[in-house]
């Protein structure tokens, strides 16, 4: 007859009721075509939000005119120019 | 984007195991959150537009902003952890550790914690490659060396800078308003180092 000391029983418990780590759910939902097309329509149709369609506007590189450069420049230049503004 | 849904449920059950382990807890990850934080990374991602590329630090980035907000991960609290927990007084005189762990864990925040943790792992994972581009690129003497030992001294000072803004980012993505594309500003601006974009001479 094998004995079962108090220790082994709680390290048996222990190890029988509770397993630290990570343990994944709902694998077989994740994978399914149907679900994931369902999120991907959905994203799709967000409408007027960030990750809607980006309009052409958006897309294009803002483009600057010569004036506003020249005022980031010079706005620039005296933020970091270490003299002192006149 | 390069890392498929495989991939990064891999990287999260690795993490998620790890942290478990750690805390004398199990964690559970919800497949079905993960994939559409995925999914959503996807897109938001290209919402940086055609203003720079989608390198690899803004694509972890808004796998982490997903994370956070989507929250796939959740502590065990079935009735199997309400019985552990009265026999944890005598467990504990098995493994001291344990009850201060448990406490712990319902002290953390799972999710940001884990969010920032695999977003450091799939940041540094994209560095391993970027690293083995230069090594190549020197032996072609596309490079000198000096490039290589700025790009390994920038990033061992990045990981640095990294480490010192995880309890302020935990607390801000719990309390704060935040964005995918403010996040991935940030990371970029913490772990930029010139060669996310290709492999040139400086």
């Amino acid at each position: 007859m094998t004995k079962i000391t108090q220790e082994d029983l709680l390290q048996r418990l222990k190890k029988e009721f509770q397993t630290p780590g990570c343990e994944v759910i709902n694998d077989d939902i994740a994978n399914d075509d149907a679900y994931i097309k369902h999120i991907k329509d959905r994203l799709n149709s967000v409408g007027n939000h960030p990750f809607g369609s980006i309009p052409a506007g958006l897309k294009a590189k803002p483009k600057l005119s010569s004036e506003e450069r020249t005022f980031i420049q010079n706005a620039a230049n005296s933020i970091f120019d270490p003299t002192p503004l006149v | 984007m390069e890392i498929g849904f495989d991939e990064l449920k891999n990287v999260c059950v690795q993490c998620a195991d790890e942290v478990g382990k750690y805390f004398k807890k199990k964690i559970y990850l919800d497949s079905t959150v993960l994939r559409q934080c995925y999914e959503s990374a996807v897109v938001s991602e290209n919402f940086h537009g055609t203003i720079g590329t989608v390198n690899h630090i803004r694509r972890a980035s808004h796998f982490m902003f997903w994370l956070v907000k989507l929250k796939p991960f959740l502590f065990s609290d079935t009735i199997v952890e309400k019985v552990f927990d009265t026999l944890e007084p005598t467990l504990s005189t098995i493994d001291p550790t344990m009850k201060d762990r448990r406490q712990a864990a319902s002290e953390i925040f799972l999710n940001e914690f884990l969010a920032l943790l695999i977003g450091k792992i799939l940041i540094l994972r994209g560095y391993i490659d970027i690293k083995k581009k230069l090594v190549r690129a020197l032996a072609d003497k596309k490079i000198n060396k000096a490039d290589l030992q700025g790009f390994e001294s920038l990033l061992a000072s990045n990981k640095i800078k990294f480490q010192g803004l995880i309890p302020e980012l935990t607390d801000s993505f719990r309390d704060h308003n935040y964005s995918s594309r403010g996040l991935a500003t940030m990371m970029m601006c913490t772990f930029y180092t010139g060669f996310e974009n290709g492999i040139q001479s400086r």
